[in-house]
């Protein structure tokens, strides 16, 4: 049962061992209303109301379902679950007032309404494809500029609630799979680095060195002085170096500690298939290692399309939660999760044997 | 520590340049560290000598922060008139209220922007149906309030040339809007010209600075 090990990764981008997602996000607002800190109540409703409008032509125009809802009417766990998918920001999640969604059936397109500014547009996909999410951020951000007034300056360009975007509106970002800068402390002349380019690297689920599951997210700091496709740039240049640094330094680590590394990595593996409970931390520590593991090519899951970072999104308390259908109530999140991971979890193939 | 230039004045600032591998420093006072930037010792902002312009960064940098601590009272009073956002709040929460805050605010955006930013104007993507903010010379602040509260409708003045006003409130906005356009030289003349009607106020005693009492305020708050 022996299979080439290059195979699963020589069939995907050349970069997707690092780059998990990456997603574009334009800052827009409307002219006759005050940004978010100073909107009155009742502006944000009609703000809400007059956006939420557009979920129709959207639909019609980009051809597939969209969802559109009042955000703040939803229950506390249902937003979470879009929390946790990424699908809305933290501001807007804890906003009490009128503040709205419409969000594709895919979830890949996402227009946030009232959270720091009128209207956010984001476009998402795994992999690396800058080139597909900007294109389509930039198609709804043309619609919507047909559709509504949009509040823009010739001098600053997009106006918007917090000089961090202003200009352009744009922010763009990768979430990287980092275990290997991370564990051997490069993170931090990394972080200095970006800054001579304009660019910003943040633990998705935490700061720096603590980001469990080591996801980071890089992303522009410049918004304004500068065009879309020079922000598009210097992050593709960037980031392809980061990526390449990573695989070096994932393979170097492996010379050094063969024996210690596949210890972690079968040890992981054996915890994750038969642990009774789990802690969300935890969890995605250890299949972090899975994860490095596959690349070097010392575990081989035995189904191709098992994708773990999706698995580390489900297993986030309210995704967890929403997708738990047993009847005991009381039952701790934590046997939930050990029992969803053993049921995900593929089986695998070894590569090595002594 | 004495002023290396004056060498009257206390030194507030030291200035280190690196120039071939040689260390070089100098101890400059307020007044000092002003004018040498008159001179244009950093002024080459897009030469091509890095310590130049760093330097003029810095240098540019200080003098914004001189000139506002001179002027603070006004900006620090300012209010957006369209969505009624503070200064005050502004800094606080580095959140703008409505579109015109760029323009009520433009002088401290301006300074923001340049620290973090490449450029500090937009090069990109420009929207077909947008409602268009033009930067307006909004007058925020202590002037407006006053006129309300005196009752006074007269239009502002807009005076362009510098110093020719004897408002000295007026004058601290020209200052704000010379920096901002990085006219350092104006700026310049416009502070003496404060300090020279500072000075003839104070000589002709309190009549005058009741008349004048609100656009200029009192230094021992
Ligand atoms: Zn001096
Ligand atoms: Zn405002």
């Amino acid at each position: 049962m022996k299979k080439k090990i290059t195979k699963w990764y020589m069939e995907k981008n050349e970069h997707d061992d690092v780059i998990v997602s990456c997603r574009v996000r334009l800052a827009r607002n409307l002219s006759g209303y005050n940004f978010g800190r100073l909107l009155s109540n009742e502006d944000a409703g009609k703000l809400v109301d007059s956006v939420r409008s557009f979920k129709g032509e959207i639909e019609g125009r980009e051809d597939k379902p969209y969802y559109s809802c009042a955000l703040n009417n939803l229950g506390m766990r249902e937003k979470q679950v879009l929390l946790e998918t990424h699908a809305i920001s933290p501001d807007i999640f804890t906003k009490e007032q009128p503040t709205g969604l419409i969000l594709s059936e895919d979830e890949s397109v996402s227009i946030m309404i009232n959270g720091r500014d009128h209207i956010r547009i984001a476009a998402v996909t795994t992999g690396s494809n800058m080139k597909k999410v900007a294109s389509v951020a930039n198609r709804i951000d043309d619609m919507m500029d047909r559709r509504f007034k949009y509040a823009y300056g010739e001098k600053y360009g997009y106006l918007t609630s917090s000089l961090a975007d202003v200009g352009t509106g744009l922010k763009a970002s990768y979430m990287l799979f980092l275990p290997a800068l991370t564990t051997g402390g490069k993170l931090s002349s990394i972080e200095t680095e970006l800054a001579r380019f304009g660019l910003m690297i943040k633990g998705v689920y935490g700061d720096g060195n603590k980001s469990p599951g080591y996801l980071h997210r890089l992303f522009n700091r410049r918004t304004i002085g500068l065009t879309e496709s020079d922000i598009y740039e210097s992050l593709e240049v960037i980031v392809s170096q980061i990526a390449d640094l990573e695989k070096k330094t994932r393979r170097e680590w492996y010379e050094r500690n063969r024996s210690d590394i596949e210890d972690k990595v079968f040890r992981s593996y054996g915890v994750l298939k038969y642990a009774r409970s789990l802690e969300l931390k935890d969890a995605m520590t250890l299949l972090s290692q899975i994860e490095l593991g596959r690349f070097l090519g010392i575990i081989e899951p035995a189904s191709a399309r098992f994708d773990i970072h999706r698995l580390m999104i489900e297993i986030q308390p309210a995704m967890l939660a929403a997708s738990f259908t047993g009847e005991d109530t009381e039952i701790a999140m934590e046997k939930i999760r050990a029992a969803y991971i053993r049921k995900k979890l593929p089986k695998i193939i070894t590569e090595k044997e002594d | 520590m004495i002023c290396d230039i004056c060498r009257k004045n206390k030194a507030t600032i030291i200035y280190t340049e690196v120039i071939n591998g040689e260390k070089n420093q100098t101890c400059l006072c307020d007044e000092c560290a002003v004018s040498m930037n008159l001179q244009g010792l950093g002024k080459n902002n897009k030469s091509d000598t890095p310590m130049g312009s760093i330097l003029s960064g810095i240098l540019s940098s200080y003098m914004e922060r001189y000139i506002e601590n001179k002027t603070s009272d006004n900006s620090s009073k300012a209010v957006c008139p369209t969505c009624g956002m503070s200064f005050s709040t502004f800094m606080r929460e580095r959140l703008l209220g409505c579109p015109d805050c760029y323009s009520t605010f433009s002088v401290v955006i301006e300074k923001q922007l340049k620290s973090v930013q490449p450029g500090t104007s937009h090069v990109g993507k420009v929207p077909v149906n947008a409602t268009v903010y033009e930067l307006k010379k909004v007058e925020p602040g202590p002037e407006k309030v006053l006129k309300t509260q005196n009752g006074n409708t007269a239009p502002s003045s807009k005076t362009k040339s510098a110093g020719k006003t004897t408002d000295i409130g007026e004058l601290r906005l020209q200052i704000k809007e010379a920096v901002q356009k990085e006219d350092f030289m104006l700026a310049a003349k416009l502070r003496d010209r404060i300090k020279e009607l500072e000075n003839t106020e104070k000589d002709k005693g309190p009549d005058v600075k009741k008349s004048k009492k609100s656009a200029k305020k009192p230094k021992n708050k």
